[in-house]
């Protein structure tokens, strides 16, 4: 019981992988799997932080968007030869003030995030558009590519990075109490508020967070390559939203660990590898997540109903 | 034995009511107090100014000889005063230990000490005698074991006085069993207990004195012991109790509904029953013996797997809610929060909401008319409503239950399902209802009368049908009425059974 999502999430990854090597000899390469872990290092961030948002009960769909932002302005930064650290910074903070306008108008307003990241989705994507012209960044300075092309162990930085980011984040959500508050709104919002739990600022906070962790998402991304396309990060809400709730995050709140976020972001982006390996078109790769997400819920759902049947 | 908190004549008023006027309360050291009165007469309001929710507008409250003011339900709780709330304030998907320490967890710089929290809860466990699985999710736990995670919270953070807002509405007779007995170990412990019910017997079970409200104004303080039930309840309503049930003056005449071969699922299993004009059928039956099943297929919410319904003599076929309430059936269900009413909305939405069809001419909702049917409405069922424009939310739960068959009545419905009606009221609400249902019983119409309450069936009935796993396995006329009987047909072991029975 207390192993079953995540055991069930290892168990299908090894199949998969089983099954396409099987199929396709040298899918498991070391260059498969670099490939796979790099493109979840990209991911990871964002999955993180959109786990917390879920477990909070709210949905952030601006993380495409703002990631956008956050990597445009900093290529455009490197450019000028801004130094490494402070287009870190720079990131980081653009992210997490994206974010804080998010958070303020969902708690100012109570509205949902849902919707007020809606809005901000399309708001941040058209302000790209117009800023860069639907040109890309191209002609990048080289130190712009050592973040992401800088070995350690044979494994690229962004990898180290992201997950050692997600293996702290493990204790850091059992250990933090704010975090223990974030699961307290989520499950159950009345009880949270006759205890003193602000659920205002948790709903802040949390979306603060995701967008600082988008703009951390936007340079591993980013440095990997020369070119900045405008459209970066696009759908990015939607593959973070399936490995979250793939990962066993409950897609109504207050339940949810990033032990599962992490493995539904290896497996989400093994299945996308998967599929070049087994010649199926990437046109198919969307489709695939938005079933995969209804599945999840799905199950969820029965779960939840067995549950209170099994109680009557 | 010394007081731990004294309240001098507290006062308080809303936009429109005097809630509080001048009342007095005593509460000592390890002793349970009941707060006793009809829904309305100050106990909530009472029970906020003390938790810190509300400020009086005049009167002084003095804890532990010290008068204090309590600016909010934070500061309550560090004055050592908790609160188990009526809609329980547990999280579900947190396990017992996080439920316990939330909002409250030690450790430095933000950082969670698991194993000091784990430690505390222990020692507290042990210490007071409760027993709970602390790594278990709370929403695995029984309703009960929910109800003691609170109370253990609240004993952790060294609650000196805890109030219990209807802690028994949702618990079985075993449960209510464990919570008795945790609270005679509170007392031992020298810990208060205020303790709110609509359940009587409880009061003289557990309390040692009870305060009644009336109106807004103390009318009563007085040791348990002296006081008798009747007293009790005369002074709660402020009337001589002469007919607690009324007596209906009609008979039952033609037939109305003819259920036939009911079969559904695994859960009702061939059940036939006719029910006539003017009558008040009792169903009868423990929790999950199907009877709750029936009305929703009577009223079209569930579709039966076998069987027919025939109304005045015409088979019929009720595909869903919309076509029932069309032939005149009305079914006011059991929660009546959750299935009953819009609570965020007024009372004129509403009553309204099911007889759009006789209200409007054209597309547009006639808000005057349908204003004009709500107020006669509320005039007719006596419901304490500031105005029809209140929203149902802010009622207490006598009068959202009116709401509810204002509803229904003014649709006119031949029959009328009620499952539970008095469930969560207090006496004099339910007299009310009762006044209600021989009333409108008295106009020709059929009443369905769902209830686990058998006095009040035995008090009530023209007849009495008793379930038991999905099968009707006894009736009783008026005349043969007998509490026993109809006990141990509900819950009995009968040859049937032991030869095939039915699953489940």
């Amino acid at each position: 019981m207390k192993l079953g999502r995540e055991f069930t999430l290892l168990l299908v990854l090894v199949v998969l992988a089983t099954f396409v090597q099987f199929v396709h000899p040298g899918f498991l390469s070391f260059r498969t799997i670099h490939v796979i872990l790099e493109n979840s290092a990209v991911m990871l961030l964002s999955a993180i932080g959109t786990t917390l948002v879920i477990i909070s009960g709210q949905i952030d769909l601006s993380i495409g968007s703002v990631l956008a932002v956050c990597a445009i302005t900093s290529a455009q930064l490197a450019l000028h030869n801004v130094p490494l650290v402070l287009l870190f910074l720079w990131s980081i903070g653009l992210g997490a003030g994206l974010g804080a306008i998010n958070g303020l108008v969902t708690v100012l307003f109570k509205v949902p995030a849902m919707i007020v990241t809606l809005a901000a989705m399309a708001i941040w994507r058209g302000f790209i558009l117009w800023w860069t012209g639907g040109y890309w960044v191209t002609d990048l300075p080289d130190y712009w590519k050592a973040l992401g092309s800088t070995r350690i162990l044979n494994f690229t930085l962004p990898i180290w990075i992201a997950f050692s980011i997600g293996v702290l984040m493990i204790f850091l959500v059992r250990k933090i109490r704010f975090f223990r508050h974030v699961y307290a709104v989520g499950s159950n919002r009345k009880a949270a508020k006759l205890l003193g739990i602000s659920e205002g600022r948790v709903t802040f906070l949390v979306l603060t967070l995701n967008g600082a962790l988008a703009g951390s998402s936007a340079l591993l991304s980013a440095s990997r390559f020369f070119i900045i396309p405008s459209n970066i990060g696009t759908g990015l809400e939607l593959s973070a939203i399936a490995a979250v709730v793939v990962g066993g995050t409950n897609i109504m709140g207050g339940r949810g660990k990033i032990e599962g976020t992490i493995l539904g972001v290896l497996l989400m982006t093994t299945i996308s590898s998967s599929l070049v390996f087994l010649h199926i078109e990437s046109v198919w790769d969307d489709a695939f997540k938005g079933m995969i997400i209804l599945l999840a819920i799905i199950s969820d759902v029965l779960r939840a109903r067995r549950k209170s049947e099994a109680r009557l | 034995m010394e007081n731990i908190l004294e309240l001098f004549q507290i006062s308080k008023s809303f936009p429109g009511v005097q809630a509080l006027k001048d009342v007095d309360f005593f509460l000592k050291k390890g002793e349970v107090h009941a707060l006793v009165g009809e829904n309305g007469a100050g106990k909530s309001t009472l029970v906020k100014i003390i938790m810190g929710v509300h400020q009086p507008d005049s009167g002084k409250i003095v804890l532990e000889g010290k008068e204090v003011k309590i600016l909010d339900p934070n500061h309550a709780r560090s004055l050592g005063i908790s609160a188990i709330h009526q809609e329980l304030a547990v999280f579900p998907d947190l396990t017992v230990l996080e439920n316990l320490f939330i909002g409250w967890q030690p450790g430095k710089f933000g950082f969670v000490d698991w194993k000091s929290m784990r430690e505390m809860a222990e020692t507290k466990m042990k210490e007071v005698g409760i027993n709970l699985p602390l790594d278990e999710e709370v929403g695995n736990l029984s309703t009960a074991q929910q109800e003691l995670v609170q109370i253990l919270r609240a004993l952790l953070q060294n609650s000196k006085i805890i109030i219990m807002d209807e802690p028994t509405a949702s618990l079985t007779a075993d449960e209510t069993k464990i919570l008795f007995s945790t609270i005679r170990k509170l007392k031992s412990h020298g810990v208060s207990v205020i303790y709110i019910s609509h359940r009587l017997e409880e009061v003289f079970e557990i309390a040692d004195n009870v305060t009644i409200l009336r109106d807004g104004v103390k009318v009563l303080d007085k040791a348990v012991k002296d006081i008798t039930p009747s007293e009790l309840i005369e002074n709660m309503i402020g009337r001589k109790l002469e007919t607690y049930y009324p007596t209906k003056k009609t008979k039952p005449g033609n037939v109305m509904l003819e259920v036939k071969g009911i079969t559904f699922n695994r859960v009702l299993k061939d059940v036939s029953f006719k029910a006539y004009e003017g009558e008040i059928l009792g169903i009868s039956g423990l929790l999950g013996s199907g009877r709750s099943t029936l009305a929703k297929i009577i009223f079209g919410i569930l579709r039966p797997d076998n069987g027919s319904i025939y109304l005045e003599g015409r088979e019929v076929k009720i595909t869903d809610p919309m076509k029932a309430s069309m032939l005149g059936i009305a079914y006011i269900p059991e929660d009546r929060h959750r299935q009953g009413l819009i609570l965020p909305e007024t009372v004129r939405f509403n009553i309204s909401l099911p007889n759009l069809p006789v209200i409007p001419r054209k597309v547009l909702v006639d808000i005057a008319r349908e204003k004009e049917l709500s107020q006669e409405m509320v005039k007719r069922l006596d419901i304490r409503t500031p105005s029809v424009e209140f929203l149902t939310m802010n009622l207490s739960g006598g009068n959202q239950q009116r709401v509810v068959l204002a509803k229904w009545i003014l649709r006119n419905s031949k029959i009328l399902i009620m499952d539970e009606p008095t469930h969560g009221i207090d006496v004099g609400a339910k007299n009310a209802i009762y006044h209600l249902m021989v009333n409108l019983a008295e106009q020709g119409r059929t009443i369905i009368f769902i209830s686990s309450e058998l006095p009040e069936l035995l008090g009530m009935c023209d007849r009495i049908l008793v379930m038991r796993k999905g099968e009707i396995v006894g009736v009783f006329n008026r005349e043969e009425f007998s509490e026993d009987k109809i006990l141990t047909l509900a819950a009995g072991f009968t040859e049937e059974e032991a030869v095939g029975g039915a699953g489940g």
